[in-house]
């Protein structure tokens, strides 16, 4: 618990009667690039989920920053995640009704902030991940690879401390997948954010600083070094 | 044999010393084992056996790695033919890693440590390539290290599968 | 294909099955209601209110009934279309297991047609119900010598004519004109759908709508001195003006949703607004369609309120006029209660096509709330301007045309704006309160989950 900006511990969740997670514990540390793989149905989205406070296990507890996250209350951490937490899903992610802009721009629309300084940081960030030319266009209108660049802007944009990424390039080849995740993390090393990624892609997971692998719902043993 | 073809490659530039040809190969292909001296002239001399190669010149204190090799025209048809003619897909059955790991996997214990340190050591390896990718704007020297890269990744896939047959079927194969 | 047919609408669920069913019954029941005013002689054989009796009123008290029958329409619309995504789901794996088009469209048909005709002939047992209830007493029935007979005249409910009744074959017509009603608009729901083996597309009608609508309302006002020209000014004409006002309000629903969903959005700083207003700019028809029984009901209103001032200036102790608007005042609630429907409809609909990005909006730290909040500017942002304009524009009218207005008439019609507006503020967030529990359900992580 001495570094680590987010921990999980021994956490259980089950859905109806499938049991995703068997008392799965996780540590990192700020800074870090944690790369969580395993095979489908191994519970590592479960995980990701549980440590970024959407779902809420049923046993075992998420620390954030040294404070007990998992017991605060729905409000109160839907408020705390859309300050520190970053997070990136692989489908379904953008609103398809906003455009890019916008999307990027709605975290801190429901944080408050001023239209005309959301805008800005909103155009900043698209510039920097290289998608300024989809600002205003539909995410129908997006490709895939602009799609998943827009994406990791709106986690961005908040400055967050930790970003959650799941399966941010599953959707791409591998060229563009490396674009988008240079960009992803370039930003998070640059800032000193920590990225928890998902991901079934050795290439991927070779670009983070350590793995973790989830095979049913625990985490693998290290191997033991001879 | 294809480090022949590559130090041909390399002389079609134009004339080299030995060493000249090892620095180039290392270059061209830097995640692959670095070549020893002694192959770059076992393979010369066969190279110049065969009428592939000449000697250009040498110098005064004759040292292999002071003479200056030259491509012959036999030698630049040999190359263009081999460039011609594509890869052959496989078989990599016979490779080390496959030995080792099915010996392991036979033998039945701690099969599942034995497949967690190779993937260890595989995924570190990636990940030094993947460093080394992300430093260089060369796209030719980018291509290459995919290639190993992928061959990398498929290594780490087939153990993954070899994992979840042994997962499914219990520890001992036969 | 019939019992294909029959697995398919169960596989829609039952509440839409049971909305389908009972807007049917009730379209069914009140042209049963028309054709009965139609075959009444002009003096009836039996005691019925005033409005039904007198031969010169009963035209627009037909008319006004068979107008009663626009809000279950729209709402049967509404039903049709909500799961459709499922069902274009479901008829494209037909496609895929080999159904032709023809087929295809047939079984949609019978999807939607089955349901509407059962609510039909249920609506025969509803318009019995309703005679029952308030049906007219026959002549023999009613002491003529007593007191009580001349206000038994105005003020008893007497509404429905038993003296005659549809025929079979009136009956059989009104069952199958309302079933091809059904049928017709489940076709137009699915218009636009292009099904083909490989999934469905549907095809973007990205253009934005026209107003044509005011076109319509033009037209109403023209009525006016056409009518003051040809020197009458028959029943006919206030049913134009009436008629031509109500559709003209409807068919501007969709561009008004589109303007209001563009002026909001580069105004707000609000999420829930950001987000009601570019769905509105977005798909703007269906919203538009909610409102516009909301805009109807408004006009209504307005003019109801209109014709009571005018009756206060002229100090008309008439009971029989009162209680005629008293009558209009109640089916306007009726009607609004159906509006409440359709703005829950279109909400629940909404909901379900959007169910992942819903989700992903929760999980990026939007809370229920807020997701709410934008549901109820969705549909306000485009029912109060039409509602407002509604009311005023049928309040303006009928004042125009009536001519006398005196302090209280005015405040009555001031009054009846608030009331108006009031209530469809209050239908609003009944309607979103209704579909709370779609609302969690879309908002649920489980519609993220890939693995």
């Amino acid at each position: 618990m001495s570094a680590a900006i987010v921990e999980a511990q021994a956490v259980r969740k089950a859905f109806g009667r499938t049991e995703a997670l068997r008392g799965t514990s996780l540590a990192v540390d700020e800074g870090e690039v944690v790369a969580v793989t395993g095979p489908s149905g191994s519970g590592k989205s479960t995980l990701l989920l549980c440590m970024a406070g959407v779902l809420r296990p049923e046993a075992g507890e998420i620390w954030y920053d040294g404070r007990k996250f998992h017991d605060l209350s729905e409000g109160d951490r839907t408020r705390l995640r859309r300050r520190e937490f970053g997070l990136v899903l692989q489908f379904g992610q953008l609103v398809p009704e906003l455009t890019g802009a916008q999307n990027v721009a709605l975290p801190l629309l429901l944080e408050k902030h001023d239209r005309g300084a959301a805008n800005t940081l909103a155009h900043g960030w698209l510039e920097r991940l290289g998608a300024l030319g989809v600002a205003d266009a539909l995410p129908g209108e997006m490709s895939g690879g602009e799609a998943q660049r827009v994406a990791i802007a709106r986690a961005l944009v908040t400055g967050p401390r930790v970003i959650f990424a799941d399966e941010p390039t599953g959707a791409l080849d591998t060229v563009s997948g490396e674009r988008v995740l240079g960009a992803l993390l370039s930003t998070a090393r640059a800032t000193g954010a920590t990225v928890v990624l998902v991901t079934h892609d050795n290439r991927v997971a070779a670009s983070a600083d350590r793995e973790v692998v989830i095979r049913d719902g625990a985490v693998e043993p290290a191997p033991v070094p001879r | 044999m294809s480090i022949g073809h590559v130090l041909l490659g390399v002389l079609a530039a134009g004339p080299a010393h030995g060493y000249d040809l090892k620095r180039e190969h290392d270059s061209r292909f830097p995640s692959a084992k670095p070549l020893a001296y002694g192959q770059v002239y076992s393979t010369l001399s066969r190279l110049e056996r065969d009428g592939l190669v000449e000697v250009a010149e040498t110098s005064q204190d004759a040292g292999p790695e002071r003479t200056t090799f030259a491509l012959t025209s036999a030698g630049e048809t040999s190359l263009a033919a081999w460039l011609d003619e594509p890869e052959p897909a496989g078989p990599y059955a016979a490779d080390d890693l496959v030995r080792k790991t099915v010996t392991s996997l036979h033998l039945g214990a701690d099969a599942g440590d034995f497949l967690r340190r190779q993937r260890a050591v595989h995924l570190a390896r990636m990940r030094e390539l993947v460093a080394l990718q992300g430093k260089t704007a060369d796209t030719d020297e980018q291509i290459a290290v995919d290639h190993t890269i992928s061959h990398l990744d498929a290594d780490l896939r087939w153990l993954d599968t070899a994992a979840a047959r042994v997962a499914a079927r219990g520890k001992v194969l036969s | 294909m019939i019992r294909l047919a029959v697995t398919l609408t169960r596989a829609g669920g039952w509440p839409r099955m049971l909305l389908l069913g009972s807007c049917t019954a009730v379209v069914c029941a009140l042209l049963l209601v028309v054709v009965t005013f139609a075959r009444l002689p002009d003096s009836p054989d039996e005691v019925l209110f005033e409005l039904v009796a007198d031969p010169g009123t009963r035209g627009g008290t037909t008319f006004a009934t068979a107008l009663l029958t626009v809000p279950p329409l729209l709402l049967l619309y509404q039903a049709i279309r909500l799961g459709t995504a499922a069902r274009d789901r479901r008829l494209a794996a037909l496609r895929l297991a080999g159904a032709t088009p023809n087929e295809v469209r047939r079984l949609g048909a019978l999807e939607v047609g089955i349901p509407a005709l059962a609510g039909s002939l249920a609506g025969i047992a509803l318009f019995w119900i309703l005679r029952q209830v308030l049906g007219g007493n026959t002549m023999h029935d009613v002491d003529f010598r007593s007191d009580v007979y001349a206000s038994t005249l105005t003020l008893s409910l007497n509404l429905l004519p038993t003296s005659v009744s549809p025929q079979w074959w009136d009956a059989s017509l009104v069952v199958i004109a309302t079933t091809l009603a059904g049928v017709f608009v489940g076709a137009r729901a699915s218009r636009g759908v292009i099904v083909t083996p490989l999934g469905v597309s549907r095809r973007q009608s990205s253009a934005p709508p026209r107003p044509w609508g005011v076109l319509l309302l033009v037209a109403a006002a023209l009525v006016v001195p056409l009518a003051l020209a040809v020197g009458a000014f028959p029943a006919a004409a206030g049913i134009a003006i009436v008629g031509l006002a109500v559709l003209g309000v409807v068919g501007l629903a969709p561009w008004a949703a589109y303007r209001a969903g563009r002026y909001a959005e580069s105004r707000t700083a609000s999420a829930a607004v950001l987000l009601a207003a570019r769905r509105l700019v977005a798909d703007p028809r269906p919203a538009g369609r909610a409102a516009a029984a909301v805009g109807a009901i408004a006009l209504v209103s307005g003019g109801g309120a209109a014709i009571a001032a005018d009756l206060l200036a002229v100090e008309n102790d008439d009971p029989f006029y009162y209680v005629s608007l008293a009558l209009v005042a109640g089916a306007l609630l009726v009607a609004l209660l159906v509006a409440v429907g359709t703005l829950a409809v279109h909400s629940v609909e909404s909901l379900l096509d959007r169910k992942r990005s819903v989700a992903s909006l929760a999980a990026l730290g939007m809370p229920l709330d807020e997701l709410e909040s934008a549901q109820r500017w969705e549909a306000r942002l485009v029912a109060m301007p039409i509602a407002t304009a509604g009311v005023l524009l049928g309040a303006a009218t009928i004042a125009v045309l009536g001519g006398n207005l005196s302090p209280v008439g005015l405040l009555v019609l001031v009054a009846d704006v608030v009331l108006t507006l009031g209530l469809v503020r209050l239908a609003i967030i009944a309607a979103v309160r209704i579909t709370r529990p779609w609302a969690v359900r879309a908002a649920s992580v489980a519609n993220l989950r890939t693995e």
